[in-house]
């Protein structure tokens, strides 16, 4: 069908005409009824601390570090810790924790481990949420994943996720954004969990505090 | 997927026999309630998200040409094609000229009800093209030559031994494998499939109308996988997944991820807008969304079963549902099953093949009680009900005695004889207190799967009329049980 004949078929098992007004769609909730349980967190420090506490839940391994130097090194151990061969998304930061790590660089369908940069987090649900500029496949085809994330990028829930995603221009967007909760996981058989699945059966937080302002809107 | 839900009578009394079903369903079964259960004993504000998330959807679905029309201007802007299908047959026939046109010979599909609603694997097989599932349960079936019988939990009738059995003969594992080493052995075999497949085809869970943006939740990885490594991604949605805006999302997805697995965030939530731009090292050339209507549009224009629509399939209502939970998802004789299918299947399919799926509820209310947006399945299978009656489609046995029960319970002289007769009927007691009905004609069917408690020594009408209650207790209240609200 085309548009026109689809849309005027829908239009009409409603009863509605093209050119009908549209009131707006309900207000979506605030932050501390869409997460209440991290409502009370008003601290960097506290939500730094619940971001550590679910991730781990779920089965993220977490490592605290001070300072970039610091990050990078103890990323490129655990790159080293887990595999033989890596890949890094498309960023200075991973690119270097690559060449510090002195794995053999590989693409992600051969190498044992990707990483990359975490553009947020949220406190909530232990989430760290990843764009397409890092790469579609480094956090996916191995089977370790390890993040770097800034303390300042942690938020409370995913109310505050979405306010720093809301932008005027549709490509701003990233074409693709994913959220991390744990690693792969499936209960696909009689409901018995099973992790590494297709993607990562072990992910890998480094979280660097830094000093400086927290990132109140995305970064372009 | 083959229609049978005439069938329904047959194939549940064949579920209840089946004894690997009964395995499979008591093992799996439980666990998705006992997780929900403890995800929004978590949630103190579960009450007032789903408030809103059916509120959400029902505005949505009144203004549904707008909002898609918008969803369609946005992916167009950010480069991708869109495509409308009026049915299944039309659905499938896009499909397999986006195949031909974009020279795709394999394809990588993620878990899509919808399209096995529509049967798009053995469309794509009539034109030389092959789809293999990924989704661990999905790759299950498809290896096994079986469908989907839950709407998250596709192999939820699938015991373990079953499934060791089955990868023994096609993957070469032990047979005693255990889930963790079948899963890896679905790994290694699926990862050769994702790397050389030409398109990946996934469903949709939400579409945000402001910003074309595709959403995806899932556990296992093989959507952003179908979704990243392939040249071209088509995803195809019903025309009820469109929502308004991003900021719709945070309560969508944290009552999808609850009520559907317990979990408090799925593993991946995948947003896509739009396909790769300049300067990304991966992801699909082109991306394609095909929006099907395929009956919807004809349930959206009956303002009693609009409601249906609402749904984000999550299965809470079947995992809920003392009905699915004993003959399990196949019995309904379509892709929906459960309470949702009960009422949705008689909108797409019409209530004369469908007549029986509505009676397949004790009307408890559970469904309705778990569903996060609020849809009133109980009322809606009433109301199915209630059409059947009008329409003629209950057998004349029903009828009669429906019709009898009416005139006697409308006249109270008559009424009264009646229990005396029932008390004489309880002269033919079983030794366990229930009836004996098999030499009764209208009642053989209907006691075939259930007993009947016998009737109270005395009537009600005569203890009230007496005024006093001497009839006794079977297990006495004890003092602070009730009436203790202080």
């Amino acid at each position: 069908m085309t548009r026109d004949d689809f849309l005027a078929r829908i239009a009409g098992a409603l009863g509605r005409s093209g050119s009908d007004v549209v009131a707006p769609p309900p207000e979506p909730p605030s932050a501390a009824v869409v997460s209440p349980s991290t409502a009370e967190l008003d601290d960097e420090g506290s939500l730094v601390l619940r971001f550590v506490e679910r991730a781990s839940a779920v089965g993220a391994i977490v490592r605290r570090v001070r300072g970039e130097s610091e990050a990078l090194a103890c990323a490129a151990a655990v790159v080293r810790e887990y595999g033989l061969s890596a890949c890094a998304a498309d960023d200075d930061r991973a690119r270097s924790i690559l060449e510090l790590s002195q794995v053999a660089a590989a693409p992600p369908a051969e190498a044992d481990v990707g990483v990359s940069t975490a553009w947020r987090a949220v406190a909530e649900t232990g989430t760290v949420v990843v764009r397409a500029e890092e790469g579609r496949l480094v956090g996916v085809l191995p089977s370790v994943h390890v993040v770097v994330l800034r303390e300042r990028d942690v938020r409370r829930g995913l109310v505050e996720l979405y306010r720093d995603l809301a932008t005027p221009a549709l490509d701003a967007l990233p074409s693709s954004l994913v959220q991390i909760t744990g690693p792969s996981r499936t209960a696909d058989i009689e409901m018995t969990l099973t992790t590494g699945v297709h993607g990562p059966g072990t992910v890998v937080v480094v979280l660097v505090a830094t000093a400086g302002p927290r990132n109140e809107r995305s970064p372009e | 997927m083959e229609i049978a839900t005439e069938r329904f009578q047959e194939l549940a009394r064949a579920a209840l026999q089946d004894p690997q079903l009964r395995i499979a369903m008591e093992r799996g079964g439980s666990a998705l309630v006992t997780n929900r259960r403890a995800a929004m004993a978590a949630l103190p504000t579960y009450e007032a998200l789903r408030t809103y998330a059916g509120a959400v959807k029902a505005h949505t679905l009144d203004h549904l040409d707008h909002y898609l029309g918008r969803l369609t201007d946005a992916v167009e802007a950010l480069g991708g094609s869109v495509h409308f299908a009026g049915d299944a047959h039309e659905a499938n026939a896009i499909v397999q000229e986006i195949a031909r046109a974009e020279g795709v010979r394999t394809v990588v599909k993620s878990k899509s009800m919808l399209s096995e609603e529509i049967g798009l694997n053995d469309a794509l097989a009539r034109v030389g093209v092959e789809a293999v599932e990924t989704d661990l349960g999905e790759y299950i079936l498809q290896l096994g030559d079986d469908v989907p019988s839950h709407l998250i939990a596709p192999a939820l009738h699938w015991t373990r031994e079953r499934v060791a059995a089955l990868f023994a003969e096609h993957l070469g594992t032990a047979a005693d494998a255990d889930p963790a080493a079948l899963t890896q052995a679905a790994r290694a075999e699926l990862r050769r499939t994702f790397l050389r497949a030409d398109m990946g085809i996934t469903g949709v869970n939400f579409a945000v109308a402001e910003t074309g943006t595709i959403v995806l939740v899932e556990n296992e990885g093989n959507i952003r996988l179908s979704t990243g490594a392939p040249r071209v991604h088509l995803a195809m949605m019903g025309i009820e997944k469109v929502i308004p805006r991003l900021a719709d999302l945070p309560t969508f997805l944290t009552l999808l991820a609850r009520s559907a697995t317990g979990q408090s965030a799925s593993s991946y939530v995948s947003l896509i807008t739009g396909p790769r731009r300049a300067g990304e090292r991966d992801g699909p050339e082109r991306f394609h969304l095909v929006i099907v209507d395929a009956g919807r549009s004809a349930v959206l224009a009956d303002p009693k079963l609009r409601d249906a629509l609402r749904c984000i399939r999550c299965g809470a209502c079947l995992n809920h549902c003392p009905v699915y939970r004993e003959v399990g998802g196949h019995a309904y004789g379509w892709v929906y099953g459960g309470p949702i299918g009960a009422i949705l299947d008689p909108g797409l399919l019409g209530l004369e093949r469908t007549r029986d799926l509505p009676q397949a509820s004790s009307l408890c209310g559970a469904c309705g009680d778990v569903c996060p947006v609020r849809i009133p399945i109980p009322d809606l299978l009433v109301e199915h009900r209630r059409r059947g009656v009008e329409g003629g489609l209950v057998p004349a046995s029903e009828r009669a005695a429906m019709g009898a029960f009416t005139f006697v319970a409308t006249r109270p002289s008559l009424w009264e004889a009646s229990t005396v007769a029932g008390r004489a009927i309880s002269q033919l007691l079983r030794d366990d207190g229930s009836l004996r009905g098999g030499w009764l004609p209208l009642l053989r069917d209907w006691l075939r799967e259930r007993d009947f408690p016998a009737p109270a020594q005395r009537a009600f009408r005569d203890r009230w009329r007496d005024g006093v209650d001497d009839e006794p207790t079977a297990t006495p209240i004890a003092a602070g049980e009730v009436g203790s609200s202080s």
